[in-house]
């Protein structure tokens, strides 16, 4: 490790300390409290159910509305309330958007607001690492993904009929990806996104559900956790060094095609380095194994490692 | 660890005196789904007209100006109560069945289609049970059942099925398909047959399946005794079972000579079982929250090895004959993650800590280094070798360790004004150092493919290429750093600014330490009312140590006493020095995202996303640049809670250019143009590859009937170029013809459009009709020509399936 580096990571961690005590100093204005604090009065759900009937007849069969059926405590009680904020000063002007808190677009409820909202509830477990997240940092709302309001999606009080779908709002582009040649079986309904992912924050880029790509990939594909005798560097270090995460037009989600795969790193003394034509298909007049099926893959079958003692080249 | 680390470490604890809750990334499966049902959501499915109030003539939006769903119909449940959903019903199609991309995770068999869902709440409305089933055909189908008590525990437990097929015409020539033995068909003799004596057994072998189906079980139990504690545990046992292709080679036919060599496409039996476990609990006492957990895998294979009878002749003339190759497939091995995250919220923002220890490890008995007998080479006798006594442990002996530590605070320097900074400290530890060495008879070495290629034993003083003999551990260190500023200029719009450096520390990689500096520009806004504008720039720039293109020198024979060149005292080219592996070589990456939500009406939107990505190795061999690029185009319109209508256009290319030479000569000479790799023998390879996905979808909801129609196509096609300086850069320089420079191309084509009308016959009862369009092509190189036997080479003979079928579903659906 380098000398830069001791003192870097030396020198930040004090810092972190120090900011540490200056963030435990109080302040008037704070950014976790709320901008435009509502008051008034609670008048109870009879009151909010003898306007908003419709909205009630689809809250009562949530998740919330059974739990605040059995409050265990007294901001569970205030059924309604204990989201919307106290009713009182919404009844004096029902079309004063401020004078209640709400979680949709036309909302003067700042995103900030909202959101505590539901940490008042949620606090901690996956949320912890949600400020700093990127989807915290582009101002998502909870209520982008989730709406409590009714129950769309077996389980989550998801916006829509389950998280994929949900996801996919915003990133279309992954989305597609499944629909390609090779691709985890997402749109078959056998794993959502957050298999991989944890969109309330995660200790590991783009918020993975996992300490690294890796073992986020081991979950499923735990035969390829080893450790082998015999390690390949680029597996050990990323899978996505070979792999795409979401799908590809090449076979076994792979980034590109056989054997330029291979031939991108390798260029040892030997066979690696031969430049294979359409002549070496089997189609061609000269087919070679090195390019057909599974090309390198053909002898190098264990790619990802080998337990073998004679394994070294991943040929056993 | 240094005393950097260690004091950063010393006072992320010190910051964390305790009190909180854990953060355990959930065991899969996330979703019990399937084909027809992928969000596994309720059955539930007839929408409610009055939408989700009765004060709004349009749907509302979430604050990105996303539209939001219209809810179902809601069930009336009283205490006491139950609501259930039985829909039964048959499918059939008219599609070839060996259609392997129709039928890869699903299992379209005209079979029987069930799905039933229950619920009840109990008297005091506390608890509840609920039953949720789903199944297409046989394999592709889930359960759950699940009860407990709101707010107090829930228990539930889990069962899914996921079936994944690879061919459905594959060639059976072996017998024992599915065990760790792989006999050559009757007539047939190990290591000594002619080419119409295999063509002859091929034509009489059957052709079949291969596939894996996993099987999943599991239960949780989540107990929170208050609403500042949560008690988890997570249980699943998945069995992965069935066949796939797997690869197989004795001496490599290009070295070989006419009638030589073989390269046998053989069949993996996967017989997994893996074992997952998760507890822990999670805190919140004031400001202070904690997560800590356990997890833990247990992952055993039941084949240990996979042994193949060797249908080619080796050597043609060699008195040796080489019957049989052995694979040590996937060992067992285990997995244990204990993590512990906390956070305090502060005054003027949040402290988070997490400290995660994982070790791997793997300790499975080792196989002999051959399981031939005989003599291949004078100085090589396979009974020296093929024996238990020839190893230097019996046991694997081998372990990872990782752990990762990280903290970060976020902090409000003024009410518009928000600092973030985090340091991120990751150490991968390879413990484990195995030597291929021989005691009993004194020799460092190994057995090439079960002696089917020269010679790998070491001998001193004997002129020789070295070869490597001991495990490397590619052992890392990462230190990140990064700073943030976040600030708001007007309400609803945020500008951030970070810059971070990550530090990586590589044992025995090309590359052994490397920074990489980047700065982060974001901009997300709501701030105009027909808009919502999300934007990020990054750049970042990767520079390392010298780059040295043969680190593993003390892993290689070249490093032990007595090692002699056919050069003196300097081995041969390992390889070409110019080579820079693109995962730890120098780079420089920029990317733009964009993502802009146009609220074009009060029911309507197009949100429009770009994205550019260009990576630069600047390398002169190896990959060159890689350029991402992608735009799509949503559109979405609910003009009323029983009416959508959406469509979406996405395109995606990516372009890459890689760079190599073909070694045709043989010195210690490492330069690119030099005696081993001449600039008369380079090339380049260049891929662009173009995909679009398009669709559209209505669904209409009236009265007595429900019609539902989604279309989706995939158009993929890469486009692989190539040019060399002179033929020598070719595989068989002279034997080669007029090579294009183009390969075909590889295209895929993939189209879904499925229809439903449900239609209502009472207020319980609906009648469903169903229909999918499912067609699809692939063309792939890799498989153009592809025959069962070429010269000495054995495949499955897997073909690449056009296919297009109807799928054609009714069923009775009851609500109670």
């Amino acid at each position: 490790m380098s000398v830069w580096m001791r003192r870097g990571s030396g020198a930040l961690g004090i810092f972190l300390v120090l900011a540490y005590a200056i963030a435990c100093t109080p302040t008037r204005e704070l950014v976790t409290k709320s901008q435009t604090q509502i008051t008034g009065d609670y008048l109870g759900e009879q009151i909010c159910m003898s306007c908003h009937q419709a909205e009630s007849s689809h809250w009562v069969h949530t998740l919330h509305a059974r739990i605040f059926r059995n409050p265990r405590n007294e901001l569970e009680a205030k059924s309604c309330e204990a989201c919307h904020g106290p009713g009182s000063r919404h009844l004096v002007d029902v079309n004063d958007r401020s004078r209640i808190i709400a979680f949709t677009r036309q909302s003067q409820t700042p995103i900030m607001q909202q959101n505590n909202q539901c940490t008042t509830c949620h606090a901690g477990k996956t949320h912890l690492y949600w400020l700093g997240s990127s989807h915290q940092l582009n101002d998502l709302a909870c209520s982008d993904c989730h709406n409590p309001m009714a129950e769309f999606s077996a389980s989550g009080l998801l916006r829509t009929a389950g998280v994929s779908k949900t996801c996919s709002s915003c990133h279309r582009q992954e989305f597609n990806e499944f629909r390609k040649r090779s691709h985890m079986p997402l749109i078959e309904g056998k794993v959502s996104c957050i298999d991989c992912h944890s969109p309330h924050g995660s200790v590991t880029s783009p918020l993975l559900a996992g300490d690294s790509v890796n073992q986020v990939c081991f979950k499923c594909h735990a035969e390829k956790r080893g450790p082998f005798i015999w390690e390949h560097a680029p597996v050990r270090d990323n899978c996505l060094n070979c792999h795409e995460p979401h799908g590809s037009n090449h076979d076994q989600l792979l980034t590109t095609a056989r054997p330029f795969l291979y031939q991108q790193c390798h260029t040892n003394r030997g066979h690696p380095n031969d430049l294979l034509t359409e002549a070496n298909l089997g189609s061609g007049t000269r087919p070679d194994p090195r390019i057909l099926n599974r090309s390198c893959q053909n002898c190098h079958a264990q790619i990802h490692g080998s337990n073998h003692p004679s394994g070294v080249r991943f040929h056993r | 660890m240094n005393a950097g680390i260690f004091g950063f470490c010393f006072a992320g604890l010190l910051l964390a005196t305790f009190p909180s809750v854990v953060s355990a990334e959930e065991l899969p499966p996330s979703v019990l789904g399937n084909t027809l049902n992928p969000t596994g959501s309720g059955l539930t499915d007839r929408v409610d007209p009055r939408g989700m109030t009765l004060f709004k003539q349009r749907v509302s939006r979430s604050p990105a100006g996303i539209l939001y769903d219209t809810p179902r119909v809601p069930s009336i449940i009283a205490p006491g109560g139950w609501t259930g959903t039985v829909d039964i019903g048959v499918l059939t199609n008219d599609g070839p069945e060996e259609a392997t991309e129709f039928n890869e995770y699903t299992d379209w068999k005209r079979s029987a289609l069930v799905a039933f869902d229950f619920f009840r709440l109990s008297e005091d409305g506390r608890g509840y049970t609920e039953l949720s089933v789903g199944a297409v055909g046989r394999d592709d189908q889930y359960g759950s059942l699940e009860f407990g008590s709101y707010g107090s525990y829930v228990i539930n437990v889990v069962h899914a099925k996921t079936p994944h097929v690879f061919s459905q015409d594959a060639s059976a020539f072996f017998d024992g398909i599915g065990s760790e033995y792989l006999a050559l068909p009757p007539g047939l003799v190990p290591g000594a047959n002619s080419s119409d004596e295999i063509d002859l057994a091929l034509t009489v072998s059957d052709r079949g399946t291969l596939s894996i189906e996993r099987t999943l079980n599991g239960m949780s139990f989540k107990l929170t005794p208050n609403e500042d504690v949560t008690l988890f545990l997570d249980f699943t046992s998945e069995r992965q079972q069935g066949e796939r292709p797997f690869g197989g080679a004795f001496l490599p036919t290009f070295y070989a000579g006419s009638g030589s060599g073989g390269v046998v496409e053989t069949i993996e039996p996967v017989d997994y079982l893996t074992h997952s476990l998760s507890l822990g609990l999670s805190a919140v006492v004031g400001s202070y929250w904690l997560n800590f957990s356990y997890n833990g895998s247990l992952f055993e294979n039941k084949k240990d090895s996979l042994t193949w009878e060797n249908p080619f002749t080796n050597r043609v003339g060699d008195p040796f004959t080489l019957e049989r190759g052995r694979f040590a497939l996937y060992p067992d091995n285990q997995s244990h993650n204990l993590k512990l995250d906390f956070a305090r919220s502060l005054p003027r923002g949040q402290f988070t800590t997490t400290i995660s220890w994982t070790s791997m490890t793997q300790d499975e008995d080792l196989l002999p280094p051959t399981i031939n007998t005989g003599q291949p080479r004078p100085n090589l006798d396979l009974d020296d070798w093929n024996t238990l006594d020839a190893l230097p442990r019996k046991r694997a002996d081998a372990e990872v360790q990782n752990m990762l530590v990280q903290s970060s605070l976020n902090m409000v320097l003024a009410p518009r004004l928000t600092f973030r900074a985090k340091l991120r400290y990751q150490d991968e530890d390879i413990r484990t150092d195995y030597t291929a060495f021989n005691p009993s008879i004194q020799q460092i070495g190994y057995v090439a493919v079960d002696g089917g290629f020269g010679n790998r034993s070491f001998e001193p003083g004997v002129n020789s290429s070295p070869f490597q003999f001991r495990s490397i551990p590619f052992d890392r260190k990462t230190l990140e750093m990064t700073a943030a500023i976040d600030y708001r200029p007007w309400r609803k719009t945020n500008l951030g600014v970070e810059i971070a450096r990550e530090e990586v520390d590589r044992e025995n990689r090309e590359v052994s330490s490397s920074d990489d500096d980047l700065i982060r520009l974001t901009l997300s806004s709501r701030r105009l009312s027909w808009a919502t504008v999300n934007l990020s720039y990054e750049y970042s720039q990767r520079d390392g140590d010298d780059y040295d293109p043969y680190p593993y020198a003390r892993f290689f024979t070249a490093s032990l006493p007595g090692y002699q060149s056919p050069f003196g005292t300097t081995p041969p080219a390992f390889t070409l020095d110019a080579m820079r592996k693109f995962d730890v070589a120098d780079r420089e990456v920029a990317k733009l995202k964009a993502r802009v939500r146009f609220l074009v009406r009060d029911d309507m939107d197009i949100s429009v996303q770009l994205q550019r990505e260009h990576t630069d190795f600047e390398a002169d061999y190896g990959v060159d640049y890689n350029d991402r690029d992608t735009f799509s185009v949503d559109f979405n319109f609910q003009p009323s809670p029983t009416t959508n209508l959406y469509a979406f256009w996405s395109w995606f290319n990516r372009a890459s250019e890689m760079a190599n030479i073909r070694d045709t000569g043989f010195s210690p000479d490492l330069s690119a143009g030099g005696s081993t790799y001449p600039l008369d023998s380079a090339w380049r390879e260049s891929t662009d590859e173009r995909s679009y996905a398009y669709g559209f979808g209505l669904s209409l909801h009236l009265t007595r009937w429900q019609f539902s129609s989604n279309l989706s196509v995939s158009d993929s096609s890469t486009q692989m170029d190539y040019s060399f300086a002179s033929s020598n850069a070719l595989a068989a320089p002279g034997a080669s013809g007029n090579p294009s420079g183009r390969f075909p191309d590889i295209e895929h084509r993939n189209l879904q459009w499925t229809t439903e009308i449900d239609w209502y016959l009472t207020s319980k009862l609906t009648l469903r009709f169903f229909h999918r369009l499912d067609a699809g092509e692939l063309d792939d190189w890799h498989f153009d020509g592809l025959q069962e036997r070429i010269g000495n080479q054995l495949y499955l003979g897997i073909d690449l399936d056009d296919y297009e079928v109807n799928t054609f579903g009714v069923s009775v659906r009851y609500t109670h």
